[in-house]
């Protein structure tokens, strides 16, 4: 019985180490209307390259929008990442024509299917959270904060600057109503 | 004899429903594209699907250019409220982060093109922009300026 207590707490405790790390890179709920968790395989897909036929290399080098093919033929466009006003491109590029694990948000709604692609996990690889964009805008502009990178990109600074916050060239933004 | 009668029989049935069903699952994917013709504003797809926020007019522009420059896909919304992703326009397929497409963000268009519906999904080729009126759609002047 002596013996037998430690090695059932060590047990135990190696149990919960794995059940914590599995819980860490599951997809967190944004409460979303109609999300749901999910978490499946399916191959990275330039989605008018499916569509169409149209296929350059390398699903586009970053130019055009993925998605994941699942085993059943379905098509999910994935349409946002972890960072902040920005897509899933950049964390799903590395893996064009790759079968993946995805997970994220499947969300189904009135107007369209779509997901929000939280991490991600390559064959035998760990789990990578999907937030490359602020890597590769770091990488591009030293020195800035990845997670602000919409408020330093040149081109939008430029479009800001030209059009103004209104889209409206000279017109400024009226006070909120209260 | 009718023994085998009735397995050449149920065989070919078994064959031909088979057929139906992979036939019916093939033609609910990947639809035959239609032409149409599309007027409306375009948008940011997420903010605007999802309600994370008030998503039209100049109100939202300025975030609609962030998560256009940001990659996330760009949409027309008709006047019947559906949504429209573009994969392609005036034959340019860069449809991630494109300037041209930034540039025209919250105008109000008329296209015609190409419409592919997929797994819930309305994705349009634009081969033609019919006309372009520009930013009408002033929302800022009964909304904040988005996201608060």
């Amino acid at each position: 019985m002596k013996r037998f207590f430690p090695i059932s707490l060590f047990s135990g405790v190696l149990l919960l180490g794995l059940s914590l790390a599995s819980v860490v890179h599951a997809a967190n709920s944004w409460r979303i209307p109609g999300e749901e968790l999910a978490r499946f395989d399916a191959k990275v897909v330039d989605v008018l390259c499916e569509l169409t036929g149209d296929c350059p290399a390398n699903c586009g080098g970053g130019k055009r929008q993925l998605g994941v093919l699942r085993p059943d033929g379905t098509l999910v466009l994935a349409v946002k990442s972890q960072n902040f006003f920005a897509g899933a491109v950049p964390d799903l590029l590395p893996h064009c024509g790759e079968t993946i694990t995805v997970d994220g948000l499947l969300i189904k709604d009135e107007h369209m299917t779509m997901f929000a692609l939280q991490y991600i996990k390559t064959k035998g690889g760990k789990w990578q959270k999907a937030d490359r964009r602020g890597d590769d805008f770091v990488a591009d502009n030293p020195g800035k904060k990845g997670n602000q990178w919409f408020r330093h990109h040149p081109v939008i600074d430029a479009h800001l600057k030209k059009n103004g916050v209104l889209g409206l060239p000279g017109v400024d933004p009226l006070p909120a109503k209260q | 004899m009718a023994s085998w009668r009735l397995k050449v029989t149920l065989t070919a049935v078994i064959f031909a429903i088979t057929a139906m069903i992979g036939a019916t699952g093939q033609a609910a994917r990947a639809s035959e594209p239609e032409r149409v013709e599309v007027t409306g504003e375009i948008i940011d797809t997420w903010c605007y699907t999802t309600e994370v926020m008030y998503a039209l007019g100049t109100a939202h522009h300025r975030c609609a250019v962030w998560c256009a420059v940001g990659g996330i896909p760009v949409s027309i919304i008709d006047e019947n409220d559906t949504v429209y992703v573009i994969l392609k326009i005036d034959g340019d397929s860069h449809n991630a982060s494109n300037p041209t497409v930034v540039d025209i963000q919250t105008h109000q268009v008329t296209v015609d093109g190409l419409l592919y519906k997929r797994d819930g999904v309305n994705y349009l080729i634009v081969e033609t922009v019919l006309a372009d009126g520009g930013i009408v759609n002033l929302t800022h002047e009964d909304h904040p300026i988005q996201p608060q």
